[in-house]
């Protein structure tokens, strides 16, 4: 049996490599993505991204701290900062309930949760089938979309979770 | 044959309340636990109407005092229980920078760990909004 080694790329890098196989007539990638809800809304994550998703820990929030970032955690014995993706993209706030979990990332060496109002699950879906963000979208948080798509039930939009974190960083820490 | 001994260690950590929220800090820092008083210049860490007592710590040779709503006392915890501050949470803006000097963890809850120096000094820093809201 062959051992599979599966390793973390970027989205962008596996879209745009998808698009020329496609191109040759080569068998095209599948992606398989972690969608969650948020602010009434489908977003999606690359899986390899995605380490665990557990319920919502007691938080301690950090005075001072920019409003998304809305606390830190403990899990595994590790502190995490907590994001509040809704606050971070400007759509509202998140609203803990029984359903809220948070999504434990690793981008790039750092580890951060991120706050969502539900998850969904699993989707796979062919890469050729994500549309890139509309170019200069006014919609709120578009500068952390990598693209959009549809699958059975419904649409959704894909983060660009390198964009996310970096971005969250910048405005944590602004020069 | 005997494994080799493993070096284990502790120190001392102050603990008080804000609300609900405990804090921590180094009790090398603090030079005395009072009363609030108005002849002292005050830093806050969090806002409190039941701020009756203060930390007593000195920067310069200043005396400042950092309001709390109830002094829990000192106690020892293992190096184990410490944590540096995460990213982001590390990092707070402004005059707030360096403020968080880590974390310790009880019964699986982060508890703040605060420098008070930092904090005092920013009592002395020039004026500057400091968002505290968690207001979008």
């Amino acid at each position: 049996m062959t051992e599979e080694i599966r390793t973390a790329k970027p989205l962008r890098d596996l879209l745009s490599t998808a698009i020329e196989h496609d191109a040759d007539g080569l068998v095209e990638k599948e992606l398989e993505l972690f969608c969650v809800e948020m602010a009434g809304e489908r977003f999606a994550m690359e899986v390899a991204l995605v380490h665990e998703v557990v319920r919502l820990p007691p938080v301690t929030p950090v005075p001072g701290s920019p409003p998304f970032l809305l606390g830190v955690c403990a899990h595994r014995g590790e502190v995490l900062p907590i994001i509040d993706l809704a606050r971070l993209m400007g759509r509202g706030e998140a609203r803990t309930s029984a359903r809220s979990r948070i999504a434990v990332v690793r981008v790039e060496g750092v580890v951060v949760a991120l706050l969502t109002d539900a998850v969904e699950g699993l989707t796979r879906l062919r890469a050729s089938l994500i549309e890139p963000a509309p170019v200069g979208a006014t919609q709120r948080g578009a500068e952390f979309l990598a693209g959009v798509s549809t699958d059975p039930l419904g649409t959704f939009s894909v983060l660009d979770l390198r964009r996310l974190v970096q971005v969250a960083h910048g405005r944590a820490a602004p020069q | 044959m005997n494994a080799p001994a493993v070096e284990l260690h502790e120190c001392d950590l102050f603990f008080f309340s804000i609300g609900a929220q405990r804090f921590a800090a180094d009790p090398l820092d603090i030079r005395r636990v009072d009363l609030l008083r108005d002849d002292l210049p005050s830093a806050e860490l969090l806002a409190s109407s039941q701020s009756r007592r203060a930390l007593v710590t000195a920067v310069d040779g200043l005396e400042i005092q950092v309001p709390v709503d109830e002094v829990k006392g000192v106690r020892r915890v293992p190096s184990e229980a410490l944590r540096k501050a995460p990213a982001f949470a590390a990092l707070l803006p402004g005059p707030r920078a360096g403020e968080l000097l880590g974390v310790v963890l009880e019964e699986g809850t982060p508890i703040l760990v605060i420098d008070l120096h930092v904090l005092a000094a920013r009592r002395n820093a020039p004026a500057e909004r400091v968002e505290t809201s968690k207001e979008g």
